[in-house]
C-alpha cells in the first residue's frame, strides 16, 4: 500500500487545495451543486475525523451533518488563505467539542492542526468501531482498487499515481512522462474507468 | 451519463476542468445522479490510493446534507472570493501611508512656513483671527435683523438631523463666523 505521507510529502495537499478552487468558488456563490461535490468528497474525511471523539456511529454522522451545515453556513466567511479541507477540519473540531461539551462529556483537549491530523490514521478509528460488514466493505474497496491498479498498463497507472500520490498537475505528468497534456488527461481518465468498472460493481452488490 | 461527461468529472477532480466547463457539468451532474455517484467513486479511487480509511457507512452523509439544505437560505454572494496576496496587501498598505504622509505635508508646510515667516505681515493665527470685511452672512435691509437670524440659524442647526455633526459643532462653527460681527 502507498504511503499517504509520502503524498502529502509530494505536495498532494497543494495540488487538492488547487483542485477545490473552482468549486469552492461556485459554493461561496450561492451553487449548491459545487457544494455538494465538495461534501461527497470530504465525507470520508470528516466522518473518520469525527469518529475519533465519538463512538456512536450514528452520532458520527449527526454531528458531521452539523460541521458540513456549519461549513455552508459560514462560507462568505472563507476567504482562500488555507485549503477548504483546513478550514473545513476547523469547523468540524469545534462542532464535535461544543457536541461533547453540551452532552456533559469531556470534549477534545487541544485543537490538533490539520496540518498534524492529516498524518494521523484516520482509518484506525473507523476499524476499531465499523461493524464487521462495513470493515469487511472497507477493505475490499482498498483491495479492489489497489488490485486494479496493479493490472493497468504502465503508461495509465503511472498517470494515475504522479496524480494521486504524487499530486502532480497534468502539465508535470506531461512533462514527466514527455508526453502532450491532452494523453495525460486521457490516461488518468481511463486509469480511472478501469477502476471505476470494478468499484461500481462491488458497490452494487 | 456520457464518456464525456466522466472524463470532465475526472478532470475536475483533479481541478483541470475549465473553468466554463465546470457549469455545464453541474447541471449535467444534477440531471444524472449516476455521474454524482461516479463523482464519489472516483474521490473513494484517490483515498484508497492514499491509503485513508474509508468508511461505507459515510456514503449516506452527502445526501443528508443535501437534503438539509434544502432547508437553508442561500448564501450571500461575493463578488471578490479570494484575497490580494499579502505582499500585494503590504504594498497597498504602504502606498496608502506615503500617500497620507504626503497630503499632510502639503497642507501643513505652507502653514508652518506662514507661521515662521519673520514679520512682513503679521502671523497667520492673529489674521485669521481677525474679522473680514468680507464676511456679512445676511444682507438685510434692516441690520437690527441679523441677531435675531443667528440665534435661528444656531437654534436650528444644533436640532436639524440631516447633519452627523449635531449639538455643539454647528455652534461653534456659526459662534466663530459671528465674531467681530
Amino acid at each position: 500500500m502507498l504511503s499517504r505521507d509520502y503524498w502529502r510529502e509530494r505536495g498532494g495537499a497543494m495540488a487538492e487545495r488547487h483542485a477545490d478552487q473552482e468549486l469552492v468558488r461556485r459554493a461561496q456563490q450561492g451553487d449548491r451543486r459545487a457544494f455538494d461535490l465538495l461534501v461527497i468528497k470530504y465525507q470520508q474525511r470528516v466522518t473518520g475525523l469525527i469518529a475519533r471523539y465519538v463512538r456512536d456511529p450514528h452520532e458520527v454522522l449527526d454531528v458531521a451533518q452539523e460541521a458540513f451545515i456549519k461549513a455552508y453556513r459560514a462560507l462568505p466567511s472563507f476567504r482562500g488563505e488555507s485549503a477548504f479541507y483546513t478550514w473545513l477540519y476547523r469547523i468540524a473540531v469545534n462542532t464535535v467539542r461544543n457536541h461533547l461539551a453540551t452532552q456533559g462529556r469531556r470534549p477534545p483537549g487541544e485543537d490538533i492542526e490539520a496540518d498534524l491530523a492529516e498524518q494521523l490514521d484516520l482509518g484506525r478509528r473507523l476499524r476499531e468501531h465499523a461493524t464487521p460488514e462495513r470493515h469487511l466493505l472497507s477493505e475490499e474497496i482498498a483491495m479492489t482498487v489497489q488490485h486494479t491498479l496493479d493490472d493497468l498498463p504502465d503508461e495509465l497507472r503511472t498517470a494515475l499515481v504522479l496524480r494521486e500520490i504524487e499530486g502532480m498537475s497534468y502539465e508535470e505528468i506531461a512533462t514527466a512522462m514527455n508526453c502532450p497534456i491532452g494523453t495525460v488527461r486521457s490516461r488518468i481518465f481511463r486509469a480511472r474507468e478501469a477502476i471505476d468498472k470494478r468499484l461500481k460493481a462491488l458497490l452494487e452488490d | 451519463m456520457s464518456e464525456e461527461h466522466r472524463q470532465r468529472l475526472s478532470e475536475l477532480q483533479d481541478g483541470e476542468l475549465a473553468e466554463d466547463q465546470v457549469k455545464d457539468l453541474l447541471e449535467a451532474v444534477v440531471a444524472d445522479p449516476e455521474l454524482r455517484a461516479c463523482w464519489e467513486r472516483y474521490t473513494l479511487i484517490g483515498q484508497a490510493l492514499r491509503g485513508e480509511g474509508i468508511d461505507p457507512g459515510a456514503r449516506i452523509l452527502a445526501k443528508r446534507v443535501r437534503v438539509a439544505l434544502r432547508a437553508e437560505p442561500p448564501i450571500l454572494k461575493r463578488s471578490r472570493i479570494y484575497p490580494l496576496p499579502h505582499r500585494a496587501r503590504s504594498r497597498l498598505v504602504v502606498w496608502a501611508l506615503a500617500a497620507s504622509v504626503a497630503l499632510v505635508a502639503m497642507g501643513a508646510v505652507p502653514l508652518l512656513q506662514a507661521y515662521l515667516r519673520p514679520t512682513a505681515s503679521p502671523p497667520l493665527a492673529i489674521q485669521l483671527s481677525r474679522p473680514s470685511p468680507a464676511l456679512q452672512r445676511w444682507q438685510l435691509e434692516r441690520p437690527e435683523l441679523a441677531s435675531k437670524l443667528d440665534r435661528y440659524l444656531v437654534t436650528h442647526q444644533a436640532m436639524a438631523p440631516a447633519t452627523p455633526a449635531q449639538g455643539f459643532l454647528p455652534y461653534v462653527v456659526l459662534v466663530s463666523e459671528t465674531v467681530g460681527r
